[in-house]
């Protein structure tokens, strides 16, 4: 009996060791391949910045912080470094006027000189105080951010109702936009909340959905379109579906404004700025926003044409709208890593080799 | 009397069920399905006879790799004429300047493997297998059943475009989305993954 005791203590003994050792090298491939989005929201957790691995929604904001904080500074930097050549090169020049000036102060009039000379170095002044400006403004500009900074949602909200809520917290900007007029198909809208803040995403979209205006002519294609996505977005806000707060939400309404073949752009989207490039608009707006300011102060319009942002030949030489072959090529319908099977089905594994190694030797024991 | 087993023996054992195990886990709910998954006509419904006159659809049903979705948003092209694709994970998308699902002609779906590190409403497409069935629900408030012909997987450079999106004689459909190796550096996969069908019956 107690040696039938001992065998049975060893094959335990033996089958912990071996599931240690093979659940081992799962926990190590799980370690290795990273948690699945839903692991992570499981333990109330998001994904970290790079996708690799499941951090607190605090920690995850000081990430976004800190790392905002370095660009910020590296910003600081790149633009002190600009200011001291634009400064060292308005120097230059001022030095190379003077000396101009001197030569023909000496040659003629010699008072020329002094008025000349304050004027220049005036000129670098004011490079400079306002490169700094620049510089201190960049290093003020908010930093912490989940997914959208609250100066893109306010773009992208202006973007979809044309209304400007500058400096308003999203919730707040949404209180008393003026009504739209697309066609939801019937759908139901709720009223904003009491609380102040929408607990559905499908809500929140059907509601902003309400405050969009577009042409008479577009009403219909465009409320199908929009009532489409809403009805299939998730009833909680939740980081794992990829709308994890209300300006993430606003964010991707906007984006999905992008691709609708009637939408008009209101001048939200690029709000307040004078650096566009081509690679951050779409060809329709970028053509408006040279429509706005013919002078084109962001060179869209380098080859003087008239169209925006057109480097090819031919390029978009037939519009989507009016486009009525078969789709081009491959279909983008993937931009990540699917979240991966990881340590879970092995560590089972592993569990079940024990269990096995285990079952063998106990029937050995009772033989 | 105890008769010693040789712990080799043991070791065999225990590793054999480990591979069977791990096997079955990893490949996925479709490997470890036996047959093929169909959908049912709900009592009370009327057989309609294909093909039927254009409808959008509003719901998609794929039971064999547990996917349901109630809406359906429609999909036009991109400005470089590419099709266009649901802006988030879940979403699924349909060609909408193409065939209705169940009129003749193909009628062409897409939704996301992966978006954004969220796993999409197609990820698990490739597990379908001949003979699965596809219920789409329409605005007229017909459905149309589908049986999978074919899973494919291409090239995007050389995307099998007229099968895709050519004509046909009957009420075919066609889902998409990404497959093969994942280019990290352009967040994009190297292929699209097609299932190919055609329509068994509908009703309303």
């Amino acid at each position: 009996m107690r040696t039938g005791r001992g065998t049975r203590s060893a094959a335990v003994l033996m089958a912990g060791l071996v599931g240690a050792a093979v659940i081992a090298p799962g926990v190590a491939v799980a370690q290795e391949s990273g948690p699945s989005s839903a692991t992570c929201a499981a333990q109330g957790l998001v994904y970290d910045a790079d996708e690799q691995a499941c951090v607190s929604p605090a920690a995850k904001a000081a990430q976004a912080a800190a790392e905002a904080q370095t660009a910020a500074r590296a910003r600081v930097a790149q633009a002190q470094e600009q200011a001291r050549a634009r400064v060292a090169e308005a120097q230059e020049q001022a030095a190379a006027r003077v000396a101009a000036a001197r030569e023909a102060a000496a040659a003629a009039t010699p008072t020329t000189t002094p008025t000349t000379t304050p004027t220049t170095s005036t000129t670098t002044d004011d490079a400079a105080t306002t490169t700094t400006t620049e510089a201190e403004d960049e290093d003020a500009a908010p930093a912490a951010r989940s997914q959208v900074s609250i100066e893109d949602a306010a773009a992208a909200l202006e973007n979809l109702t044309g209304a400007a809520r500058p400096g308003l917290p999203i919730d707040e900007a949404l209180a008393d936009l003026p009504r739209g007029n697309l066609d939801l198909d019937g759908v139901t809208i709720s009223d904003f909340p009491a609380s102040g803040s929408f607990a559905s995403p499908k809500d929140a979209c059907l509601y902003l959905a309400s405050k969009v205006s577009v042409d008479d002519a577009d009403r219909d294609a465009v409320g199908t379109q929009f009532a489409s996505f809403c009805g299939a977005l998730p009833d909680s806000f939740d980081p794992a579906t990829g709308y994890g707060t209300l300006p993430d939400l606003v964010a991707a309404l906007d984006e999905l404004c992008h691709h609708l073949k009637h939408w008009k752009h209101h001048d939200g989207y690029r709000h307040g700025r004078d650096d566009v490039n081509c690679d951050e608009v779409s060809d329709d707006e970028a053509q408006a926003i040279l429509a706005r300011d013919p002078s084109d102060p962001n060179n869209l319009d380098a080859d003087n044409d008239g169209y925006a942002c057109d480097w090819g030949a031919d390029d978009h030489e037939v519009e989507a709208a009016s486009y009525e072959g078969y789709p081009q090529g491959g279909v983008a319908t993937g931009d990540s890593l699917p979240t991966g099977p990881a340590g879970a089905p092995i560590a089972l594994a592993g569990l079940a080799l024990a269990g096995v190694a285990g079952a063998t030797r106990r029937r050995e024991e009772v033989r | 009397m105890t008769r010693t087993r040789s712990p080799f023996l043991i070791w065999v054992l225990a590793i054999a069920a480990a591979v069977i195990t791990l096997t079955v886990l990893m490949t996925g709910p479709g490997s470890a399905r036996t047959g093929t998954s169909t959908v049912s006509m709900p009592a009370g419904a009327a057989a309609e006879s294909l093909p039927l006159a254009a409808s959008a659809p509003t719901g998609i049903e794929i039971p064999a790799i547990g996917l349901t979705r109630d809406s359906v948003m429609k999909l036009g092209y991109n400005e470089d004429l590419s099709l266009q694709v649901p802006p988030d994970a879940a979403t699924v998308g349909w060609f909408s300047r193409g065939a209705a699902p169940g009129t003749n002609g193909p009628a062409v779906l897409a939704s996301h493997v992966s978006y954004h590190g969220v796993e999409g409403g197609f990820a698990h497409l490739d597990d379908l297998t001949a003979g699965d069935e596809i219920l789409v629900h329409r605005a007229d408030g017909s459905s149309v059943a589908f049986a999978v012909d074919r899973v494919e997987q291409a090239p995007k450079d050389a995307f099998p475009t007229a099968r895709v999106y050519g004509p046909t004689g009957d009420a075919q459909i066609r889902l998409i989305t990404c497959g093969g190796q994942f280019d990290a550096d352009r967040r994009s996969y190297e292929d699209n993954v097609i299932v190919f069908g055609h329509a068994v019956r509908a009703w309303r």
